[in-house]
């Protein structure tokens, strides 16, 4: 008879199946040295660094460490953003965008936006940290991390990318996109939960 | 859309309430809703160019356009825009906008073809005028008033540049003539002062106020009306003041026929004290193209080139101004980057941003220049908050690498609120 014990197995496995794997450090910089003057924000100017993915992924945080040198930000917005990637080696720069968020400073440090569910698949990509005419902030730098590393760094003029010699802090989240075959199983799980159900009725 | 909350998917672990959203609060962080910024300007200066390759900086290859129109192009459009995006209601250019050099006088007589006309200093001064102004023209239609400050190149004739006989061949060769001054105003007098234009970008509630562009005159001894330092030219429109808000700026003419080098302090002393004791200004920031005190970067060997190289009494009483108003004074004429309280004993700051465009003063070693901002292209930007504290914000990129270095913050400056009286 499935009872409440086989209602609970078939949830135990369908919940077991749908938690995600363990979150993925898609790009951490660590906390920029300093070591470098730091570099303006702007419409202007936007600010990248590249990071790979070996599994499709799902990202769901980006953050970036700015300040703002003369304390009037705070409460302002820019973005964070997703490129794709131009060129290969140490020639490699930014492409198109393929996703963007606003994010609104708070304090000096680490400043970003979560909840994002951007859908990548394997391959390299580049964080992008930049203000668009909507943007409302003015005056954020980045802090520099000198030398640019563990990845690539870039920096536009008005849309033309160039590599940089400073790299920036940030920092790319995501969870595992989940298996076609652990779907079925998911489904198979849920399908169980609600044929028991049904039975107990 | 800000994404600044974790999403609730199934089952979806919060990353962000786990993840690195570290917020180093700061003393006073909520301190910038309270006082906000009520003022912005930006200042620079020196975007010509050589007609030839600068004997300070052989890699300086001026291109093909700007060895016709002697701009500085590439470097003076990438600080333009992004200068743009700082969105200041003013910008106050610190001179030497074009080359000159010459005597902008008619011709003694009237050249024989089209070109030879336009070879003339006089036709040149008007084309190279024309090129700057077209150049910052998207600044000025897009809020921010420019502010032109006389330079060396406006207003000297240097001999080595002209016929025998045409300039003076004292003072090094390099004086400053009453057609250079008149041809200033002819190409920068709209500007000097357009009060209606200027009010157009100001934040609501403040307006031009005070302003004095005429010419500088007092009473002698005798009762008979002389200029103020015994300048014997108009300096209408090159030295010059005006206030927004209790802001005060002053420009003044480094070069003034007759006394080249100086700056004229008795006007400037009686302006001061007029802009504090009547008009109430607390702020006062002081424009001109030379330093007061030159900058020695290395490999300069002591060599002087501001008003210390003229007369340091002159320079003495000029400063003991800036100290006595507490003002700081922004300027050029050297091709680097330097901001600096010249005086241990003093508070006032020499902001040098002469660096816009204009082949470097400092030469380019087999090793980096020290500091590397010497050879950056670099302005201020300068808020001016509700509370009275002043910002300097010295912007800046590396001008010697092919496609330039990204824009940095290469130093900051806060000045306390002044004190109450």
């Amino acid at each position: 008879m499935f009872r409440i014990s086989s209602m609970t197995a078939a949830a135990s496995l369908a919940l077991a199946l749908a938690a995600p794997a363990q979150a993925t450090t898609l790009l951490d910089t660590g906390t920029p040295n300093g070591l470098d003057l730091p570099l303006m924000l702007s419409t202007d100017q936007s600010l990248a660094v590249q990071f790979s993915s070996a599994d499709s992924e799902l990202i769901q945080s980006v953050l970036s460490y700015v300040t703002d040198p003369d304390g009037t930000n705070q409460g302002n917005t820019f973005q964070v953003a997703l490129y794709s990637n131009a060129g290969s080696g140490s020639t490699a720069l930014p492409g198109t965008q393929l996703f963007a968020a606003d994010v609104t400073f708070n304090a000096n440090g680490w400043n970003g936006a979560s909840g994002l569910n951007w859908l990548i698949s394997a391959g390299t990509y580049w964080a992008v940290i930049q203000e668009t005419g909507a943007s409302t902030a003015n005056g954020l730098v980045a802090t520099a991390n000198k030398p640019a590393g563990p990845a690539l760094a870039a920096y536009s003029d008005f849309g033309t990318w160039a590599s940089s010699t400073s790299g920036y802090g940030v920092q790319v989240l995501a969870d595992p996109v989940p298996e076609p075959q652990s779907l079925a199983l998911l489904l198979a799980g849920l399908g169980v939960m609600g044929w028991a159900s049904r039975r107990a009725r | 859309m800000t994404h600044n909350t974790p999403s609730r998917g199934l089952g979806a672990p919060t990353i962000v309430g786990a993840a690195v959203a570290v917020l180093l609060s700061l003393p006073g962080i909520g301190q910038a809703q309270s006082d906000p910024v009520v003022l912005t300007f930006s200042t620079i200066g020196d975007s010509r160019q050589d007609p030839k390759s600068s004997k300070w900086d052989p890699s300086a290859l001026p291109t093909a356009q700007d060895k016709i129109w002697l701009q500085a192009t590439r470097p003076f459009a990438r600080i333009i825009r992004t200068i743009q995006t700082q969105k200041p209601q003013l910008l106050f250019f610190n001179g030497d906008m074009i080359m000159g050099y010459g005597r902008a006088a008619l011709p003694a007589a009237l050249p024989a073809t089209a070109d030879a006309y336009m070879k003339t200093d006089l036709a040149q001064f008007y084309t190279q005028y024309a090129y700057w102004r077209g150049m910052v023209t998207p600044l000025q239609e897009t809020g921010t008033y420019v502010v032109p400050v006389p330079g060396n190149h406006e207003v000297q004739c240097n001999s080595a540049n002209v016929a025998s006989g045409v300039c003076l061949t004292t003072n090094g060769g390099k004086n400053a003539y009453v057609e250079n001054e008149n041809v200033w105003r002819a190409n920068m007098g709209d500007l000097i002062l357009d009060t209606g234009r200027l009010n157009a970008v100001l934040p609501s509630g403040l307006t031009v106020q005070h302003a004095d562009v005429g010419d500088h005159t007092t009473l002698d001894a005798s009762g008979n009306t002389v200029r103020y330092d015994g300048l014997t030219t108009s300096q209408a429109q090159l030295s010059y003041s005006f206030d927004v808000g209790d802001n005060h700026f002053v420009v003044i003419n480094t070069d003034p026929t007759g006394a080249d080098g100086t700056s004229p302090n008795a006007w400037l002393a009686a302006d001061l004290s007029k802009a504090k004791n009547t008009n109430g200004a607390k702020h006062f920031f002081v424009f001109g193209h030379k330093p007061a005190y030159t900058y020695d970067f290395i490999g300069n060997g002591g060599a002087l080139s501001g008003m210390d190289a003229a007369d340091t009494t002159k320079r003495d009483v000029f400063w003991g101004l800036i100290e006595q108003y507490k003002a700081t004074y922004f300027c050029g004429h050297e091709h680097t980057f330097n901001m600096r309280q010249p005086l241990a004993s003093g508070s006032s700051y020499q902001v040098l941003v002469g660096s816009g465009g204009s082949p470097f003063d400092v030469k380019q070693a087999a090793t980096a220049p020290t500091p590397a901002t010497d050879r950056y292209y670099a302005w201020a930007t300068v808020k001016v908050y509700q509370s009275g504290k002043v910002q300097i914000d010295a912007w800046g990129f590396n001008g010697d690498t092919a496609t330039y270095g990204p824009t940095q913050l290469i130093q900051s400056v806060t000045l306390p609120a002044p004190a109450l009286p």
